[in-house]
């Protein structure tokens, strides 16, 4: 694979170059409104890290609360469960709330979004791809809950 | 299996789902494979003041002299900087003109370690590294990975589900640290989008064109139906969903919509 994914990449990237001077950049692009239905937030944290309890491991589970870390969209606070001396769980116990977060974004991109917006438990989500903005702040209460599992 | 760590200023999250291969083998590849992010973090990132590209960015490394893997890193870079007609371009992405290559080498390091999955002989699994993730196969017998697109305004919802299997889903927005990308060519956060979603074959890429196309603001949907493989779903700020022709194919039917 890695030597397939290196000569495809060059491919892609040589190719795309190749296209573009022959392509007007004005392909044709969908688009169609969201739908006006606001759903009650019952899911997870969001994050792709919102990993299960694994089975394995073995011994019994620590569970160690992270400080709480103020970010200027709110305060987030990581849980972590820690068995086998590995992390096997990780849990956001605050994050920030929409309302905080949505007055933020409003100053900059205007009115809030209305959507047909899913809670992700009820649809059966794996994992979330998006840009994670408590991102710091989670990885810094993170880091002191592995610290206060190592003390 | 599940893992997940604190690298490159994120949560890398692996959630293996092989039930055939030996436990050893694949152990072993898990523990290189993160070795492998943590060693990227540490020579890549541009916010440690020792690291390869610290010291290139800096001037106390020249190009010639940087180690293969970065070499390989400023060639993608320089790549998608000519494709996207300078949307994308780590020498103009941060306000104090400092190299970034961060756009790029997240998604990059996490397709290396995916190979490394692969070449044990992973065959089911998904990786994610702040929400740029890689799937492979299918995490149960018959349905693919389903992969939630954050909605960007609110922490606890989706906006549209991708099912996916062999595939590289990458999400730039400007909701994660206010106006962290910059458009190198008017030098100001973009406008017109609130998130951009690339689905595509290498993570590399879609990681990259992502950061290019979110840059680009509005035009950037018509830039990623452009490019053969890559399609992109994004959230404008004038409360629409855009996407390209070809990302029909890649969304997951919805199980429950949800109406209020």
């Amino acid at each position: 694979m890695p030597r397939r994914g290196v000569a495809a990449l060059v491919g892609t990237v040589l190719g795309v170059a190749v296209l573009l001077s022959f392509k007007t950049p004005d392909t044709p692009v969908l688009s169609g409104s969201i739908g006006s239905g606001e759903s009650p937030g019952t899911g997870s944290p969001g994050s792709s890290s919102s990993p299960r309890p694994s089975s394995g491991g073995g011994g019994p589970a620590t569970v160690i609360a992270g400080d709480l870390v103020r970010n200027p969209y709110g305060d987030v606070q990581v849980q972590i469960t820690v068995s086998g001396g590995k992390i096997v769980d990780v849990k956001a116990l605050t994050l920030p709330s929409d309302r905080q977060l949505s007055q933020r974004i409003s100053q900059y991109v205007g009115p809030v979004l209305r959507s047909e917006a899913l809670a992700a438990q009820s649809s059966q989500i794996d994992l979330i791809s998006g840009a994670t903005y408590t991102s710091d702040s989670y990885v810094q209460s993170l880091q002191s809950a592995i610290d206060r599992e190592g003390q | 299996m599940r893992r997940v760590e604190a690298i490159m200023g994120t949560m890398v999250s692996l959630d293996l789902r092989d039930e055939t291969v030996p436990d050893g083998a694949i152990d072993a590849a898990v523990d290189a494979a993160f070795a492998w992010l943590h060693d990227v973090d540490r020579r890549f990132s541009p916010f440690k003041p020792d690291s390869e590209v610290a010291r290139l960015s800096r001037g106390e490394l020249s190009e010639a002299d940087a180690s293969p893997d970065l070499r390989w890193v400023l060639e993608l870079c320089d790549g998608v900087r000519r494709t996207s007609g300078g949307a994308f371009d780590i020498r103009r992405h941060r306000r104090d003109g400092g190299l970034d290559p961060s756009g790029l080498v997240k998604g990059w390091a996490v397709e290396r370690a995916a190979d490394m999955l692969d070449r044990a002989g992973a065959r089911a699994y998904s990786i994610s590294a702040g929400g740029d993730l890689f799937c492979r196969g299918q995490p149960e017998a018959g349905r693919p990975w389903r992969v939630g697109i954050q909605h960007p305004l609110r922490r606890d919802a989706i906006a549209r589900v991708v099912a996916a299997c062999d595939l590289a889903v990458a999400t730039s927005g400007a909701y994660e640290r206010g106006e962290h990308v910059i458009d190198p060519l008017t030098g100001q956060g973009p406008r017109g989008l609130l998130s951009m979603t690339v689905v595509g074959p290498s993570l590399t890429l879609a990681d990259a064109y992502a950061t290019a196309a979110f840059a680009m603001g509005a035009r950037g949907p018509a830039w990623v139906a452009s490019l053969p493989g890559y399609e992109a779903f994004a959230i404008t700020a004038d409360e629409r969903t855009v996407w390209t022709p070809g990302m029909e194919r890649h969304f997951a039917a919805v199980a429950e919509p949800i109406t209020a």
